[in-house]
């Protein structure tokens, strides 16, 4: 919510941000204590109004000048008003000239973060009315209520904003590679996050064992990592994996610069009982040798219309008691072939998901299709397919494949 | 009409917890206009006794003298006054409403115990913003 500066603005962006649902539960309460045919809970933006969640009247926009409401956000406490008919600013509003012909109104301005008056929850009627002092605070006790939760949500949104920021801008330029990444956010922020830097091709601190060592070239390391647990903290925590996975990454072969990865987290992620599972893998543009640590993620693949090839390993994420050895895996991605890693939202490691998945991409009809995408346009088709079989999770896809005419 | 307003009255019933029926009156003639229940005995006969105790309740000769009384009292034109009634049974809720915008017409909805009483009434009330349009011409 970086621009937002009026309470319109911001109003708008709750607006957006969906999930209405989750009010209904006020509004079964203001029904219960109050009677009335019709609650509604408006938040008032520039041009329109947005009901995002009623009985009584349809959820959705109507332009801001029939609004009621936005008499209600301009004042600090509640406005009640006895008989709409009799009151000039709304006598001649289509919903009391008309249409349900209402005559009471009575509603309470809800603020948003910063004190800014976003729109009010508010009951209408058939009949001309008036509230008690005990009813007037039990509908501001009920605006109390919602309000808490705007705030929830807007915490919520600054944290996925941080979480955005820290994701990489474009994929590095490798000859020989197409790369790119997505992310497509729950509502919540969560851990999800991917990397991916290029490693000189300096022997320094590389093992006489390590398969990159006869490469004198760059190397590309892709990551794909998920942090347990949602909001604030466990954005936090994926910032900090991904700065010290990529400090120590450019130094040390992968199996190391893991295990040192787990060594310097350790006291962050048990201090906050968090865990990590991460894929992650260094690929040479040229001759296609990649080499991976899979620390308990098991949501990566190697896919061509030949078929598929799952990239997991036995290894334990990074955050447990029980520290283990992470061992390199190796294999080959061949030119005709892609380098799939994607985060559990949908694709579970202990079902067929991801497989059925990366069939449907591999099938032959649909592998001419996906051959013509850009790797941009295959990850979002996986976040789609993710989508469409009930994701609800952030959903993270990485794909990297390579570029025969190039290389 | 009748279908659309038994149709209505139907949506009353299936989506409030604890409701019975739910009828329209006519407080003129205690024709019933529209009704829905879910209890096998309510037979037409049933029906046509629980519109007339409505109408009754709303323009029975006694509320009516009563009504007279204050009127004459306070010096103003005789005139209906009793706008809901809300009665309690050793079994059931009954909520009745004169409709806001077409007092000819009444709305009954009876309920079990286990019903919440503002829910209650904010489903009656709410069912008038259906009713009132098929109503607009007719009953007046």
């Amino acid at each position: 919510m970086t621009s937002i500066t009026t309470a319109p603005q911001l109003a708008d962006a709750f607006a957006a941000a969906g999930g209405g649902e989750r009010f209904d539960r006020v509004i079964r309460l203001a029904q219960a204590i109050f009677g009335t045919p019709i609650a509604a809970l408006n938040l008032v933006g520039e041009d329109e109004q947005h009901t995002i969640a009623a009985v009584g009247m349809r959820t959705g926009d109507r332009p801001v000048e029939e609004s009621i409401c936005q008499y209600t956000v301009q004042q600090a406490g509640l406005m009640e008003v006895p008989d709409l008919r009799a009151d000039e600013r709304f006598a001649d509003n289509p919903i009391v000239a008309g249409g349900p012909r209402l005559r009471f109104y009575a509603g309470v301005p809800l603020s948003g973060p910063s004190g800014r008056r976003v729109g009010a929850l508010c009951i209408l009627d058939l009949v001309p009315r008036e509230l008690g002092p005990l009813e007037h605070k039990m509908l501001a006790d009920l605006g109390a209520v919602v309000e808490r939760e705007l705030a929830i949500e807007a915490e919520m949104y600054r944290a996925g904003d941080v979480q955005r920021r820290l994701l990489p801008a474009a994929p590095p330029d490798v000859p020989g590679l197409e790369m790119a990444g997505l992310v497509r956010q729950a509502r919540e922020a969560g851990g999800d996050f991917y990397d991916w830097q290029v490693i000189p091709g300096s022997p320094r601190g590389r093992r006489h064992d390590d398969p990159a060592t006869a490469a004198t070239h760059e190397l590309v390391q892709v990551t794909l990592a998920d942090v347990m647990g949602k909001g604030l903290p466990a954005s936090l925590l994926a910032s900090e994996m991904r700065a010290v996975l990529r400090t120590h990454s450019r130094y040390v072969p992968l199996d190391i610069a893991v295990a040192r990865t787990s060594e310097t987290t350790e006291a962050s992620l048990t201090g906050n009982g968090a865990f990590v599972t991460l894929w992650t893998g260094r690929l040479d543009p040229i001759d296609g040798t990649l080499t991976y640590v899979d620390a308990g993620h098991g949501l990566a693949a190697i896919v061509s219309e030949r078929g598929v090839r799952r990239l997991a390993q036995d290894h334990l994420p990074l955050g447990l008691p029980v520290l283990d050895e992470w061992k390199l895996g190796m294999d080959v991605l061949a030119l005709d072939e892609m380098l799939v890693v994607v985060s559990d939202g949908v694709f579970n490691v202990f079902d067929d998901s991801l497989d059925r998945a990366m069939s449907a991409l591999q099938r032959t009809a649909a592998w001419a299709e996906t051959n013509r995408k850009s790797v941009a346009a295959v990850a979002r088709s996986i976040l789609d397919y993710a989508d469409s079989h009930g994701a609800s999770d952030d959903l993270t896809a990485v794909v990297v494949r390579r570029n025969a005419t190039t290389a | 009409m009748t279908e659309e307003l038994d149709q209505v009255m139907r949506g009353v019933v299936d989506a409030l917890d604890g409701a019975i029926g739910c009828a329209v009156v006519d407080v003129r003639t205690g024709e019933l206009l529209g009704v829905a229940h879910n209890v096998p005995y309510f037979n037409q006969t049933y029906l046509d006794a629980v519109a007339a105790a409505a109408v009754q309740m709303f323009r029975g000769p006694t509320v009516t003298h009563v009504e007279e009384l204050i009127s004459e009292r306070r010096g103003v034109p005789p005139h209906h006054m009793i706008e809901e009634v809300q009665m309690t049974t050793g079994r059931t809720y009954h909520f009745m409403m004169i409709l806001p915008n077409e007092p000819g017409a009444a709305l009954v909805l009876i309920t079990d115990r286990k019903a919440n009483v503002g829910f209650s009434w904010a489903a009656l009330r709410r069912s008038v913003l259906s009713i009132e349009p098929l109503l607009e011409s007719s009953v007046r």
